[in-house]
């Protein structure tokens, strides 16, 4: 068992910054998604708890014990890769109890270890085959199980699920979960896939360009952004962001849209008048009415997106694009008018300029 | 498809050629050898008329053969296995370390393919007549100065480099964070993987050290060092012996060379292969 701190880090490629003053701290047994676009450096930070990557300042400590200048091998650390990285000239086993070897441990201590994770992985039938006669998933359990034999401190996950086709994904990602739950290891999963982050993570840290734009459980960071990049880059479909500038009337403070409709925000006290706004409404928050009403606003349904558990309504209002999204079927279809309800309590309120935030007095 | 009757003549035809062209030379030299009557220098018989052993026999016992064979494998082999070995740890470092002035070293030691041996003997031979601090002693005379100067060869590191460059980093990482330093990596994880590439190295690295004649000539003045080849030079201009000796000899030369093939052949083949679809 092990917590991850980081205090400070930078890291540069040259004059290139990656990384720019991350400090994080995950506690001892908790699950933590790093996620963010491609290049928000995410890989390079686990690279640098690893010890693959060098910080250019600050420091790492895992269990208290600063590590910064340790190698990977001192780290008590297992990791687990994008490509597998298993090594091809080795069977299954040999794979598993490579790390043990290299350790200086008993031979038949190292054959009991790597028999004991793969009954628990299910790869016993497989301990002889070599890395090339397995299967896409197999292979991310033997390199699972790779990580499991050692029974280090903290597991780090790169993007493990991203060479698997979507039924195997999900399945792997429930395997995942459930290893945590029975080992109770300190896990940090690298992905861009927010479904991977949401289902697996305890925490989740959201990186943009090398910084943290967010950390928190889950459902925090999708209930509670604090700007739109985390708001929009968490949740499918994205959450609608509406240009919009505030009217106050009264102590009651309401968003005009671009389409003239006139949307509730709540106290007047939150906002000025004439303040640009982006109006941000999770599809799932979006009511739907057929033909015209007040209070909502007046769309076009442009497609209906029908998986048989969801339903999405993409709609054109009068200079923007609305979507939503339902658990029930429902009889609409392309070309239909509609108005689009939002649920006002759900609404969240970012400052149009900068993205940040605009806390409403009913948010908290 | 299935091909027509013609079809598989023309093709039966031209393998036949094919053989004839890479085997009807060898061939000759083997029906050669194995002749008992004599034939005239620069001549070659198709079959072998009253076959024996005899050639054979003199080149072993009075032509003494067997030094210049055993100085030949002797050479060969602590050379090929050192040249091997110094080029995966080169090639090694060229493919996977970042260091400052790398392209320029790959460069200079890619630029030495360009000189010709005639070019470098003169300062070889100064080199190998130079006296070794602490030793006060050359070491001209010796297997040493066979072997030294063709342990670095450029091809080999080349060749080794580029099949290195191809191995995904994630393995290395993997093994660096399973543990493993430096050398283990290299010998655990990345010369494993590149045994094809080896085998290649190794046929083309032996061959090129057997066939070495200008090193052996300018690196020792000792007959009883002589390799095959700077015997055989030797022999091609003795008057007294007769051909189907001096040919026999050859053949016992050629030997080695198919024997290895022979053994490291899907090596071979498996490196050539791969590197025609890494792409």
């Amino acid at each position: 068992m092990g917590s991850v701190s980081l205090h400070n880090v930078n890291k540069s490629f040259k004059a290139v910054d990656v990384i720019h003053d991350v400090a994080l701290e995950i506690e001892d047994g908790e699950f933590c998604v790093l996620i963010g676009p491609s290049g928000s450096g995410k890989s390079t930070l686990l690279r640098i708890i690893a010890g693959l990557e060098e910080v250019s300042s600050g420091t790492v400590s895992i269990n208290g014990k600063d590590v910064t200048e340790l190698a990977p091998k001192q780290r008590d650390i297992a990791m687990v890769f994008q490509t597998y990285a298993l090594y091809p000239q080795m069977t299954v086993a040999e794979n598993m109890g490579f790390a043990l070897k290299l350790a200086g441990m008993p031979k038949a201590e190292i054959a009991e270890k790597v028999k004991q994770t793969a009954r628990m992985l299910e790869l016993e039938p497989l301990l002889d085959r070599l890395p090339k006669a397995l299967s896409g998933g197999q292979r991310q359990r033997v390199s699972m199980g790779r990580a499991i034999v050692r029974d280090p401190s903290v597991f780090l996950f790169d993007e493990p699920l991203s060479n698997l086709d979507a039924k195997l994904r999900v399945q792997v990602r429930g395997e995942i979960a459930d290893l945590h739950k029975r080992l109770g290891t300190t896990s940090i999963y690298v992905t861009h896939d927010q479904v991977e982050a949401m289902t697996l993570g305890q925490k989740i840290v959201v990186l943009r360009d090398g910084r943290v734009e967010q950390a928190g459980p889950p459902l925090t960071l999708y209930n509670d952004p604090v700007n739109t990049f985390v708001a929009s880059f968490l949740g499918t479909p994205s959450i609608n962001l509406i240009e919009a500038r505030v009217e106050l009337n009264g102590g009651e403070a309401a968003a005009r849209l671009m389409d003239g409709a006139l949307l509730p925000l709540g106290a007047a006290q939150d906002f000025t008048e004439g303040q640009a706004i982006l109006y941000g409404i999770r599809p799932e928050h979006v009511g739907i009415v057929a033909g015209r009403q007040e209070g909502g606003i007046a769309a076009t349904i442009h497609a209906v997106e029908n998986t048989g558990s969801d339903m999405v309504i993409l709609s054109d209002a009068q200079g923007f694009r609305v979507s939503a999204a339902f658990k029930e079927q429902r009889p609409l279809e392309a070309g239909q008018i509609v108005t689009l309800i939002p649920d006002h309590s759900k609404v969240r309120v970012f400052d149009a300029e900068s993205g940040k935030r605009i806390r409403r007095r009913e948010d908290s | 498809m299935k091909m027509t009757l013609p079809q598989r003549i023309a093709r039966g035809l031209v393998y036949a050629l094919l053989l004839i062209v890479f085997c009807g030379p060898f061939w000759g030299i083997l029906a050669t050898a194995f002749t008992k009557n004599t034939v005239q220098p620069g001549q070659l018989v198709l079959w072998p008329s009253n076959p024996t052993f005899d050639h054979f026999i003199y080149a072993w016992s009075e032509v003494k053969i067997w030094i210049y064979l055993f100085n030949s494998l002797f050479v060969v082999a602590i050379a090929t296995v050192l040249q091997t070995f110094v080029s995966a740890l080169a090639a090694y470092a060229l493919a996977r370390k970042r260091f400052r002035g790398a392209a320029i070293v790959s460069l200079a030691i890619i630029s030495t393919m360009m000189l010709p041996d005639e070019v470098i003997a003169i300062p070889l031979y100064l080199i190998l007549h130079a006296e070794l601090p602490l030793l006060h002693t050359s070491i001209y005379n010796t297997y040493a100065a066979m072997i030294l100067p063709v342990v670095g060869w450029a091809f080999s590191v080349f060749l080794l480099t580029e099949f290195m460059k191809a191995i995904p980093r994630d393995l290395e990482d993997a093994a660096r964070v399973d543990g493993a330093n430096e050398l283990q990596i290299f010998w655990r994880v990345v010369l494993p993987l590149v045994r094809p590439a080896l085998g290649t190295a190794t046929i083309f690295g032996f061959l090129m050290i057997w066939d070495q004649y200008l090193l052996p000539l300018i690196a020792v003045d000792d007959r009883n060092l002589y390799t095959l080849p700077v015997i055989l030079r030797s022999l091609r201009v003795d008057e007294v012996l007769q051909q189907n000796i001096f040919i026999a000899v050859t053949v016992v030369a050629t030997v080695p060379c198919i024997v290895v093939y022979l053994l490291l052949q899907k090596q071979f083949n498996r490196g050539l292969m791969s590197g025609a679809v890494k792409g």
